[in-house]
Order: C-alpha cells, then structure tokens, then sequence
C-alpha cells in the first residue's frame, strides 16, 4: 500500500469523500472511492479525521430555551396586546366608520345583557291589586277594631274614676246660678232644672 | 393582527429548542443567544400569522440565522466584514464575555471553535444538518437554497473544520 497512491486522484477522492461518508454518491463511484481510500493511507487518514468530526458534531448537545427569556417572551407579548388595545383606539383616528361600527355593536350587546333602561314604575297584574287591595281593608279593619276598643276602654275608665257624675254636677250647679240669676234679674219664674241624661 | 396564543405558545414549545441552539452556535456565546432567540419569538408574535402553519420552522431559522448574522454586525462595530466565495459573511469574531461553551472531549472544544472560523452559509449548515438533524430539504427550505448547493456547501464546511482540526485530532492521536 503506497502513502500517496496517485495525488491527482487523491484530490478528487478527499473531493468526493464527504458525499461518500454520507452514501450521496452512486454505486460506481463509491465503488471508485473506496477503492482508492484502501490503498491510500494519506485517503484513510482524512478519512478517518472526517467520520471523527462528524461524530463529533452529531453528539454536540441541543439547549432548551432557558426559563426567563419565555418568561420575558410572555411579559413582552401581553405588552404588545396592550398595543393592539391602543391601535384599535387609534383607529378612531384613521378608521373611523369601522372603529363606531364596532362600537355600535358592543353597546347593542351591553344593552341586550343589562338592560338598564328598563321603566322604573313596576307594572302589576289584576290579581296582585286585588290582593294588595283586600290586605288593605283587612289593616283597615283591624285599625277600626282597635280604635273601637280603646274607645270602650276609656270610657269605663272615666266611669270608674267618678269624672263624668263631677263634670254633670259642675254643669248642674253652673245651670241652676246662670238660672237663678236671670229669674232674679227678670223677675221671672225659674228656669225648669234641665234633665241630664244618665245623671 | 397577531398570531393566535395557541399557536404561538405551540410553535415556541415546537421550534424554540431550535432556534435556541442554532443561535447558540453561531453567535458561540449564551447570553447574546438568549437577546436573540427573545428577539426571534417576539417577532415569531408579531408576524406569524403571516406564515404558513407547515412553513414556520424553516421562517424560524431563516429569522434567528439573520438575528444572529446582525447581531455580529453590531459587535463588530461597523468594522469591514469579509465577504466569502458563497457572497455570505464571516463570523469569524468570537463573542465577548467569560461564558463559552464547553465539551468534554478536547477535540469536542476546538470544534466549537473551529466551527466560529467558517463562512456563512457554511457554518449553518453545519450546525443545522450536523448537530440540530435538519434535512437537506429542510436547510434549503430555510436558507432558500436549492439541495444540491446545501450538500455542496456542508461538504465544503466539513472539510474547511478538517482544516482546522487536523493538527489538534493529529495530536490527540499521537496520545
């Protein structure tokens, strides 16, 4: 086995020793390639130099992407929502019948879901009035009820305590003075006693 | 309009890894990845409604590929940057700070950053067919490549990283 085999065909396998490493060439010039690289120890030494850096390369490591750039990534694109937010009122500017329209639709929508302009005065059906109608003559009733009996109850009081035969017998006394005084006066026959009811 | 929070929140739990690792690589630094995976999905936000259900994985790479490539920009500081064979651009500069990746294996770490020394398109396909498992389809599709310039473009990647790798594997051999 020769070093240097032929260098003119040397430099046209060390060309073509990529492609055989990685099965591109066709039959006949592998064949040709391989050939050569077995009686070629300067072919076999690159040969092996490349297969060595290939592995190499193939089992260099990957990296995830570390934690706060995505965190940075997230930050930065709710920022950029926050500039969506600020362009849509921009457009107000630049677009306006799109941006009302758009707005036309969400205040329909708000109006649909609260309602706020509803009428304030509750409207009540026949029964609820004549429900609310009977309870109030009830109340009405029981008002009456008590008044009544408070009534009753004040006058056995006033009864029981003398008031009313003190107050008759006041008015008598006063009656007979005022009559006495006029017959006096007018020389008249006395003013019959008037008859107190009850006395 | 935006995106609806469904979708969103599925694309992110789908793509996110994706977009994560890929800018992982190609910026070689966490923190500037982190600044620019947030960018990527806040505009995924913004904009995916604009994009077909089936179409945002490949939106999603193509969008975190040019983040990245604008983010190196910027750190170059408006210095020239050079332009390679494919019209792309180097990211040859490597990010700032303490933080870098590291691999268990020695040869592991010097392709992290040997992988910082190809041009663009070369470094994303070799990330995204090599370490994230992408089809040849599927990195056409995002970078808007026909299949066979995908397959020509990752050949010539791997072997540019054999380039730079040589004296290192060499070395470990001989160990």
């Amino acid at each position: 086995m020769s070093q240097h085999a032929d260098s003119g065909c040397c430099a046209d396998v060390l060309e073509r020793l990529d492609a055989w490493i990685d099965g591109d060439l066709d039959d006949a010039e592998a064949a040709a390639v391989k050939a050569h690289v077995g009686r070629c120890e300067t072919c076999q030494a690159e040969q092996l130099l490349a297969e060595t850096v290939v592995a190499e390369l193939r089992s260099m490591p990957e990296f995830d992407v570390p934690e706060k750039i995505l965190q940075a990534v997230r930050k930065e694109t709710r920022s950029t929502f926050a500039e969506r937010l600020r362009a849509f009122f921009d457009d107000f500017v630049f677009r306006p019948v799109p941006a009302l329209a758009a707005v036309a639709a969400v205040v329909l929508i708000l109006l649909v879901l609260f309602p706020w302009s509803r009428p304030t005065e509750p409207q009540y059906t026949d029964q609820e009035v004549a429900r609310a109608a009977a309870e109030t003559r009830l109340a009405l009733a029981y008002v009456g009820s008590i008044a009544q009996r408070a009534e009753l109850r004040v006058r056995e009081r006033v009864l029981d305590q003398g008031a009313a035969a003190q107050t008759v017998r006041g008015v008598r006394r006063s009656l007979q003075v005022i009559g006495e005084a006029g017959a006096a006066a007018a020389d008249l026959p006395a003013t019959p006693r008037p008859q107190v009811k009850g006395s | 309009m935006r995106m609806r929070r469904q979708d969103f929140d599925a694309a992110v739990a789908a793509h996110g890894r994706k977009v994560y690792t890929l800018a992982v690589y190609l910026l070689a630094g966490r923190e500037e990845a982190e600044d620019v995976t947030q960018e990527v999905l806040v505009r995924l936000w913004c904009r995916g409604h604009e994009v077909l259900p089936e179409k945002i994985g490949p939106w999603l790479v193509r969008v975190t590929r040019n983040a990245c490539i604008d983010a190196i920009r910027r750190r170059k500081g408006g210095s020239p940057v050079a332009i390679d064979d494919d019209a792309g651009i180097e990211l040859h500069e490597p990010a700032p700070g303490p933080e870098r990746l590291a691999h268990a294996s020695q040869l592991g770490g010097q392709i992290v950053r040997a992988l910082e020394t190809l041009s663009e398109p070369s470094r994303s396909v070799v990330i995204l067919r090599e370490i994230q498992g992408l089809s040849y389809q599927e990195i056409g599709e995002a970078l808007e490549m026909p299949m066979s310039s995908v397959r020509v473009t990752l050949h010539r990647g791997r072997r540019r990283l054999r380039e730079e790798l040589k004296e290192v594997h060499d070395h470990v051999a001989a160990c």
